[in-house]
């Protein structure tokens, strides 16, 4: 059989869960737990990790993120200050205290790397903080966690129906070809030395196939490039 | 581990350092090791995990698969857009440039496919027809 190291991805989504907590000193519930394969358990991805590995402050340039179907976008600050206010609760519980600004884990920078603090956003994060803990429905922001190069050694194999249903060979010998398009991922098959009846209708007049019979209009459709086209016969 | 496991099923980030720290030269550096495979003789370990921001409004209408390479995905073409990288164009634009997105490879046989050799690994046809053929349409 075919071996290739072949590679598949995936993502999560860390998001508010759809019904808050009912305790309100709860914490940890922005945390997803994902399987790690080497290590073969579960482990625990929490809010603040993750958002640390945006490393959201770095981006430049326009950096306004899409918000729902409409197109509708949001700064990227406005992202980073909601984010920031989630993680502050899922640490701390609806409880929580004030934000402070050394609750604070994304950093923008300038173009050197430095730290850019303002003291505007650490007021706007705890009025946010403030805003979430009345309204749950305020913690908007989310985190993509995507998996990309996830790499096995993989056996391929072809399983296929059989019977008539799939479509009948009415002459010759068939000869089924299969090949991996490497370019868009396809197994392709490729019938030769004989048509199939699934290509060809029969016609109902005379009971030929209908690329060889005089009764109806010679378009066919070809799907395999099986061997020259015999001369047309009628079969009147 | 499965058996046949090779690499990108754990649980570490592209851009932590070994000091604990989240840097973009961190996961730039992490994410070109991965795609060249470097210290693949030894037991070096590569960092799997990518995170991206997204706003709920976004995520709740994600579809099933999210692409972080420059290939579009197949409903994406006729727009050339990226509307479903997490957090939409803009931000594949920054994330791009900041982690060196565009230098993932989609797994494509390029050589193959620049000498159309889409038939290369079956057998040849024999183009022959079996002596008893005596079937009508082919008179």
């Amino acid at each position: 059989m075919l071996q290739r190291f072949t590679q598949v991805g995936e993502y999560y989504t860390m998001a508010r869960p759809p019904i808050p907590p009912k305790d309100k000193d709860a914490t940890g519930f922005l945390d997803i737990m994902i399987y790690d394969e080497e290590t073969d358990k579960h482990c625990r991805i929490t809010w603040e990790q993750a958002l640390k590995a945006t490393v959201a402050g770095a981006l430049t340039g326009t950096t306004d993120l899409v918000n729902g179907p409409s197109g509708a976008k949001v700064p990227l600050n406005t992202w980073i200050q909601t984010a920031e206010a989630m993680n502050h609760i899922n640490k701390n519980g609806f409880k929580a205290g004030a934000f402070e600004e050394k609750d604070r884990v994304i950093f923008q920078t300038n173009a050197s790397g430095v730290k850019k603090t303002s003291t505007t956003d650490v007021t706007a994060i705890a009025q946010l903080v403030t805003d979430m803990k009345a309204d749950y429905s305020k913690m908007t922001a989310t985190i993509c966690i995507a998996r990309p190069f996830i790499e096995h050694a993989m056996l391929s194999a072809v399983l296929t129906v059989s019977g008539q249903d799939t479509g009948a060979t009415l002459f010759g010998p068939s000869d089924m070809q299969v090949s991996a398009n490497t370019s868009v991922k396809t197994i392709e098959g490729c019938v030769s030395e004989s048509a199939s009846a699934a290509l060809f209708p029969v016609c109902f007049q005379c009971g030929y196939l209908t690329p060889f019979c005089a009764h109806v209009p010679t378009a066919t459709t070809r799907a395999t490039s099986s061997r020259s086209s015999p001369s047309r016969r009628t079969c009147t | 581990m499965a058996n046949g496991y090779r690499a990108g099923g754990n649980c570490r980030f592209f851009t932590k350092k070994s000091d604990g720290t989240f840097t973009v030269d961190a996961g730039k550096e992490a994410l070109q090791s991965r795609l060249n495979f470097e210290d693949n003789d030894t037991d070096e370990v590569h960092p799997s995990l990518l995170a991206f921001p997204m706003m709920e409004g976004q995520a709740e209408t994600l579809h099933n698969e999210i692409s972080i390479s420059s290939r579009l995905l197949p409903w994406d073409v006729h727009s050339k857009t990226y509307n479903y990288f997490p957090g939409g164009f803009d931000m594949y634009q920054a994330y791009k440039t900041l982690l060196g997105l565009d230098h993932i490879h989609f797994g494509e046989d390029l050589r193959a496919s620049e000498n159309m050799e889409y038939m290369s690994q079956v057998r040849a046809s024999t183009h022959t027809l079996p002596e008893s053929q005596d079937n009508p349409t082919f008179v």
